[in-house]
């Protein structure tokens, strides 16, 4: 009976289980639940920093420069017609960029080598990051009244073939353009609550690119083609960013080597959240992970409702909060900082870092951020 | 990979995952957008996990167990096992089977939709779960043999065995 019962099970669970579903709402809900889920966070850790956040608006393009009106880079953007230009991240100082060294793109998670000029909206979120081998940027823009439109921009140079490069969604209109002088393809796919649109292109030779983009219906009109060839374009490859934070890492793991690196910039319509990011030292399953967002949240507003928040008991260390057992946030400067880990490293790990975090810039000023250890 | 690129290839399959383990449609969706909210917020993370998708697989079924506990608060107690047993005996089809899987232990019910829904072996089971290929074998074999315990050589529940 054996064979025959347990053929009988797996029928019986497809039966209940293989019914349709609609891939495009769902990830329309889980994005919207995601981004109020990060809202709540931020908001709990920026209350009342408005004015913190103008500076940085301010703080961004008059510090660094904005990139995308320059006209002189590898790709050949026309200055002075950039009507969406990109903020820019720190630099990192004497790191080669993609266009000199692409041999070494995702292989430094310190620097990302190359950055974005142009976005078809408002930028509301910059991110910028390295995985290994992965440099990638992500941009979050205004449609309307709405953050609504997700970009992301991923360099490598050894494409994982396990990769999933493009779902397969049904009705994929596929066409040849050109990005800064490259052949590259555009996949646009037809979909019903989301519109869906991959450009793969080789800037250089030896790395691939990719620019995704992702619009709900509602705001369709809002980007088309042209646009996301145009944010391609205007991609610099002669330009880095560094990865860093507004505070010093004064100790670190010893064994375990940076080996990713996330930063993000607040730089639209919310007011409450200014930075955020993280760091992380180790593999996955055996690390330690830094992150950090600012400011920090004041004690006397920490509402009592949210099930992952809790009072560290920890003494001597106010104000502290435990999201859960084995990760370890502090106050650092303007920044609730966490410290969590993985595999053989153990809480106390975690709190020797949390406890060698200290103040190294502010939140409102790039340039002052510290570069990563 | 992307979290919408992943969204869109894998969230259907986490989806009907999650019909298995709570057995109900909403519930499965309002799981898994709860879930994959949570993903959303820590993806970066996520995406240079070496298995992805198996790291989601793992927050769904966690979060099904203590979501299910806190919020659904219906866990299967003897009295539906009984009713599930009557209900087989009356239909005698496969939704009676499903009636009896529904009623299993949440542990038991998680190895057995992985192993014969997701076509996993015993060690990638373990990985989501959290435990030793032993304890998921342990499970696996408690979880059939309580099936088996209601259900004759015909294929239709023993409802005399199962109602005192």
């Amino acid at each position: 009976m054996s064979d025959d019962f347990e053929g009988r099970l797996t029928a019986v669970l497809h039966h209940h289980a293989d019914r349709p579903v609609d891939a495009d709402a769902l990830l329309a809900a889980a994005r919207d639940a995601g981004r109020a889920r990060r809202r709540r966070r931020n908001a709990l850790a920026g209350t009342g920093v408005a004015g913190v956040t103008a500076a940085a608006l301010v703080a961004v393009p008059v510090g660094l420069g904005t990139l995308g009106g320059s006209g002189d880079g590898v790709n050949g953007v026309a200055g002075g017609q950039l009507e969406g230009p990109v903020p820019a991240p720190p630099t990192a100082p004497g790191a080669a960029a993609l266009a000199d060294r692409p041999d070494l793109v995702g292989t430094n998670a310190r620097v990302v080598r190359y950055v974005v000029g142009w976005a078809p909206l408002p930028v509301d979120q910059l991110e910028w990051g390295v995985h290994p081998g992965v440099e990638n940027v992500r941009l979050a823009l205004t449609a309307g009244a709405q953050r609504s439109v997700d970009v992301g921009i991923v360099a490598r140079t050894d494409p994982n073939p396990d990769q999933l490069d493009v779902p397969p969604v049904a009705g994929v209109v596929t066409r040849e353009v050109e990005v800064a002088g490259r052949p590259g393809v555009l996949m646009t796919s037809p979909d019903r609550l989301l519109t869906h649109r991959w450009l793969f292109w080789s800037p250089v030779d030896g790395v691939d690119m990719r620019v995704t983009v992702t619009v709900p219906d509602e705001d369709r009109a809002a980007v088309d083609d042209a646009d996301v060839v145009r944010l391609a374009s205007s991609i610099r490859l002669d330009r880095t960013a560094r990865c860093a934070a507004p505070m010093q890492l004064t100790h670190r793991p010893t064994a375990a080597p940076l080996t990713s690196c996330e930063n993000a910039m607040e730089v639209g319509s919310d007011p409450r959240a200014v930075a955020s990011g993280s760091a992380s030292f180790g593999e996955f399953d055996d690390g330690l992970f830094v992150s950090y967002v600012a400011p920090a949240i004041p004690a006397e507003v920490v509402p009592t409702d949210i099930p992952w928040l809790s009072a560290d008991p920890s003494p001597g260390s106010a104000p502290v909060f435990a999201p859960t057992t084995g990760q370890v946030t502090r106050i650092v400067g303007e920044f609730q900082t966490y410290v969590s880990t993985t595999g053989g490293y153990t809480e106390a790990d975690a709190r020797a870092v949390a406890d060698g975090l200290q103040p190294g810039g502010r939140a409102d000023e790039l340039a002052s951020w510290t570069p990563i250890p | 990979v992307t979290f919408e690129e992943y969204v869109l290839v894998r969230g259907p399959a986490l989806v009907r995952l999650a019909r298995l383990l709570v057995g109900d449609d909403q519930l499965a969706d309002d799981l898994v957008q709860d879930v994959l909210a949570k993903a959303y917020v820590r993806w970066s993370r996520i995406a240079r996990a070496e298995h992805p998708d198996r790291y989601v697989r793992r927050m769904l079924v966690n979060a099904r167990n203590s979501w299910w506990r806190r919020a659904v608060n219906r866990e299967v107690s003897v009295p539906v096992v009984r009713e599930a047993a009557v209900a087989a005996a009356d239909h005698g089809d496969r939704d009676a089977l499903w009636r009896l899987v529904r009623a299993l232990p949440e542990r038991q019910r998680a190895v057995l939709v992985l192993r014969f829904y997701e076509d996993l072996d015993d060690t990638e089971i373990a990985d989501i779960l959290g435990c030793s290929p032993v304890t998921v074998r342990t499970h696996a074999m408690r979880g059939l043999a309580r099936l088996r315990e209601k259900v004759g050589d015909a294929g239709y529940p023993a409802i005399q065995r199962s109602t005192p």
